[in-house]
């Protein structure tokens, strides 16, 4: 990679789809723990607003939405069941592996697809490129399949 | 069309998969596959045109790059996430219609994107709509919309019928203990 491309800004959209996924999966990730651990037994919603002071319904915010969550609720969350959540880990673009799973009717879709350009910036890409995965612009094969 | 034995021609059907490759081939429907490299995708998500124009639409405006990046972030939530919940994924009134919403609810303006299923573990997004523009439950905007995704669904797929279900793991995996449809008097 060329090192102008290293200084090139980022555009606002992929600022905020980054930040906007980074927080979905964090917030599935929270959500997933605390249903697994309220599905254990034990503790219920009502508990865990004891445990942590709080009004059942501010629990119940937090757990709704994840415009609601902030590090500070991770925190008070996974403790409340006695947890902690482990810092993130920051993964290069590049470093990023192939995906262990596509659905079959995308991989089918994929198929039928020229490959879309900028996919040398991934070099782990499968041979077979995921069209659209880098790019907003497609192209198709005629008669597709 | 194909010749038949009794020598004039019979219809043949494609699956609603072939129905689906089909629609692509002829940029009807667009596959949203994530941005982000190397996630796994899980389930299928179909977008129409007028929605797929939106997430692709030039960059320039930082409002609009913001909240349509945003949604294209909450939309890729139903194609990588093992779980999905009924704040996210909700069934609308009446269940007959089968049209389902997904909530992308931040930033302002919140935005509703209606869509059907035709198999399970695949969505095809019809139309969206801007939260506000809708009013309460019951107003007339709300039943245009949900009109307008089913008269979407007729002109890509009829006579196909979408999978219809108030039972969230018929349409799709992973669904989250909770409320995906409330049946209104």
């Amino acid at each position: 990679m060329e090192t102008t491309t290293k200084r090139e800004p980022k555009s606002a959209r992929d600022i905020a789809y980054y930040t906007q996924r980074y927080r979905n999966r964090v917030f599935a990730k929270l959500v997933s723990f605390v249903a697994d651990q309220l599905e254990k037994g034990g503790l219920t919603k009502k508990d865990i607003a004891e445990r942590l002071k709080k009004d059942p319904a501010q629990i119940t915010r937090w757990l709704s939405q994840p415009g609601n969550m902030t590090l500070d609720t991770i925190s008070a969350l996974a403790l409340a069941f006695d947890a902690e959540a482990e810092p993130p880990d920051f993964v290069l673009f590049e470093d990023r592996t192939v995906p262990n799973f596509i659905h079959p009717l995308i991989a089918r879709v994929t198929q039928t697809k020229v490959a879309a350009p900028k996919l040398e910036a991934f070099p782990n890409s499968p041979s077979q490129p995921i069209a659209g995965a880098n790019s907003n612009e497609w192209r198709v094969v005629v008669g597709g399949s | 069309m194909l010749p038949c034995d009794c020598g004039r021609e019979r219809l043949t059907y494609m699956s609603i998969q072939g129905e689906i490759l089909d629609r692509v081939a002829r940029q009807m429907l667009f596959p949203l596959i994530p941005k982000a490299a190397g996630a796994i995708i899980r389930r299928a998500m179909f977008v129409e045109e007028r929605l797929w124009n939106a997430l692709i639409s030039p960059e320039g405006d930082v409002d609009w790059d913001d909240r349509i990046g945003r949604l294209r972030a909450d939309l890729e939530v139903f194609v990588i996430e093992e779980y999905l919940d009924p704040k996210y994924l909700f069934l609308l009134y009446p269940a007959h219609d089968a049209v389902w919403e997904i909530r992308s609810v931040r930033d302002e303006p919140s935005i509703r994107v209606l869509g059907l299923f035709p198999e399970l573990d695949i969505f095809v997004s019809t139309n969206y709509a801007l939260r506000e523009d809708l009013g309460g439950w019951q107003s007339r905007e709300w039943k245009l919309v949900k009109r307008a995704a089913k008269a979407a669904w007729r002109r890509l797929f009829d006579p196909y019928k979408p999978k219809l279900s108030t039972i969230p793991s018929d349409v799709f995996s992973g669904a989250t203990n909770g409320n995906y449809y409330k049946a209104r008097a």
